[in-house]
């Protein structure tokens, strides 16, 4: 077991302004809580994704995880450290990335942040230009790491921000939102990248992101959080088995906002309607109605374009997890 | 592609002190390519030493009861001050940033200590600007402003010490105050404030024994006669015991400054840790 967490919780105080008297300003104080009793366990070389909405408490666990926020109770062990205690012997087997910050010096070529950290994390020199080498192979940036980070686009800092991370041999990676702002191209070599690198060197990734694609491409195991609390802890098969039962069968069609009138022999639990633009959208359950019933339904009432059948997108599935969450169904 | 794996640290606890050493390195570096700045800097160093030397050449000093004191004195003693408040930018806004930006997080998951590493990064940059523009005072100043060097070439070595230790002083000063942007967006005033203290009290333009008595006691209760006067004292007509004093209230401010360092270190990464600012 790489990460174990167990009943993790934290809360913060809040200061709710009362007056706004200049030089006596009065408060009340609260709290908030951001993570509350979250327990689970990680294996080593696991890919997981750790997913929620905004202030769900993803980031403020990962921080716990990283060591640089203390929870107000429970216990969690990372590489068999308690991060907040061990905090700076934890720092020679993690990697931390985070989409939004850089940890490379912006006005110098990249090669001396390199060089920095290697210094920082006591490298063997000879080792260390040898590593430099296989991931600067296995991230094709060897063209750009004498280039200064300011003259980089937004996804090749990116790609050399995960090499930064990767210099000293971590066992664990954390990413916080690492595609965000990247375009398609870009997302996907990272994610190929960061998948190759799991899966050959047993490293275990933690992944934050609102990009379903990023989860899908990389993780095997899907944590959901919302208000702080753990909704599901499961692998991303286990997820699509359970919530992938629908498909999902997309209509063309020539009429704008087209209708769809449901026969009333059919139950209305085995399908969900939605039309945008020219586009039908119909979620049906295969083993409460045939989906081949529902496609000729469709041709007899309207004029169809096109159609394609598939797997509900995880983004549908996450939002109707959330609903049920929302709607205290989830447990 | 499979990458080899190696264990690339040479042992488990590997000394910290290559860290800080390479940050210090890489600040020294970062300031020899800013070709801009070092330019820009030189231009109004120049400027402010032509201005000065001019008002020097015209003030009546030896009205002033400083025995000896002359107009070379005094150009020399702007010169050495000069090299240390305009060497010496941003110290206090580089850790305010690192703060505002919530960048600390970043450098608490670091093997060494968030200050120590910061502040060595800083200390390269302003000790080798420091010493760069000492470096071309030693020519400017004798060849444009016809004021020749007013000490033995010897002591030299003596002078470039003084200008280190008051960089790491300044520095530490600075890094220090700019943990209160923790609070809030305090830097500006807060940075404002310490530069014009050490403007004031430091004796940016006039040494501090042109203060009035007890402007002087008071300045010498602060660290900013350690920071610009104890580097300028070195070009004026005093004893040696004069300069020593000013080198052991350097040393004296540094210990103070860095167990005050040690103390809000500790303090700024607990409440870090618990709020996470």
């Amino acid at each position: 077991m790489i990460i174990s967490i167990n009943n993790l919780t934290k809360t913060f105080t809040t200061k709710k302004p009362l007056s706004k008297k200049f030089l006596l300003p009065r408060y009340e104080k609260g709290t908030f809580t951001a993570v509350n009793d979250i327990s689970f366990s990680i294996q080593a070389g696991d890919r997981v994704a750790f997913i929620g909405p905004n202030g769900a408490g993803k980031s403020t666990t990962l921080k716990m995880l990283s060591g640089i926020l203390t929870p107000t109770s429970g216990h969690a062990t990372v590489a068999g450290f308690i991060p907040w205690i061990d905090r700076k012997k934890l720092a020679y087997h993690i990697g931390l990335v985070f989409g939004q910050r850089s940890q490379l010096w912006y006005h110098s070529p990249v090669i001396q942040s390199y060089d920095l950290l290697s210094k920082v994390y006591g490298l063997d020199q000879k080792a260390y230009r040898q590593r430099l080498n296989l991931l600067c192979e296995t991230f094709k940036i060897g063209g750009m790491i004498n280039q200064k980070v300011s003259t980089l686009s937004l996804g090749q800092r990116m790609k050399c921000e995960i090499v930064a991370s990767l210099l000293h041999n971590p066992k664990i990676l954390f990413l916080d939102e690492p595609t965000i702002g990247l375009d398609v191209t870009t997302k996907a070599e990272l994610r190929d990248h960061l998948l190759d690198l799991a899966v050959s060197n047993g490293v275990t990734l933690i992944l934050t992101s609102h990009d379903t694609a990023d989860i899908e491409k990389i993780c095997n195991r899907v944590v959901l959080i919302n208000h702080g609390e753990k909704l599901i802890d499961q692998s991303l098969e286990e997820m699509r088995r359970q919530y992938l039962r629908k498909k999902m069968i997309v209509l063309t069609t020539e009429e704008e906002n087209p209708r769809y009138v449901l026969p009333v022999s059919w139950p209305q639990e085995g399908i969900h309607i939605r039309s945008e633009h020219y586009k039908l959208f119909l979620d049906v359950d295969p083993k409460i109605i045939a989906l081949s019933d529902v496609i000729s339904n469709a041709l007899s009432q309207t004029n169809v374009l096109d159609v394609s059948v598939g797997d509900v997108p995880l983004e549908e599935i996450i939002k109707h997890i959330y609903h049920l969450g929302k709607n205290g169904a989830a447990s | 592609m499979s990458l080899e794996l190696t264990l690339c640290t040479k042992n488990a606890h590997p000394p910290l002190s290559k860290g800080y050493v390479a940050a210090f390195k890489m600040g020294c570096r970062q300031t020899l390519h800013d070709r801009v700045d070092f330019v820009s800097t030189t231009m109004i160093y120049l400027v402010l030493l032509y201005i000065f030397s001019t008002i020097f050449r015209h003030m009546p000093l030896h009205e002033l009861n400083v025995a000896g004191l002359r107009p070379e004195n005094m150009i020399w003693y702007l010169a050495m001050t000069e090299c240390i408040m305009l060497g010496s930018p941003g110290g206090y806004t580089f850790g305010a940033h690192i703060i505002a930006q919530g960048r600390l997080s970043e450098f608490l998951t670091r093997p060494n200590s968030l200050s120590i590493f910061i502040l060595c990064w800083l200390w390269g940059r302003t000790i080798t600007l420091s010493l760069l523009l000492f470096l071309l005072s030693l020519v400017i100043v004798p060849l444009l402003y016809q004021a020749p060097l007013p000490i033995e070439l010897w002591k030299i070595s003596f002078v470039v010490m003084t200008i280190v230790l008051s960089c790491v002083i300044l520095q530490l000063i600075g890094f220090i105050a700019s943990m209160v942007e923790i609070f809030g967006p305090f830097s500006t005033q807060v940075g404002w404030m310490m530069s014009k203290m050490t403007f004031v009290l430091g004796g940016l333009y006039f040494p501090v024994i042109f203060f009035p008595l007890h402007i002087q006691h008071f300045a010498f209760l602060t660290p900013f006669p350690s920071v610009l006067n104890a580097v300028g004292v070195h070009m004026l007509p005093v004893t040696d015991v004069t300069i020593l004093c000013g080198f052991l209230m350097q040393i004296l401010w540094l210990a103070i400054l860095l167990t005050a360092l040690y103390i809000a270190n500790k303090w700024m990464i607990r409440y870090v840790m618990k709020t996470g600012v």
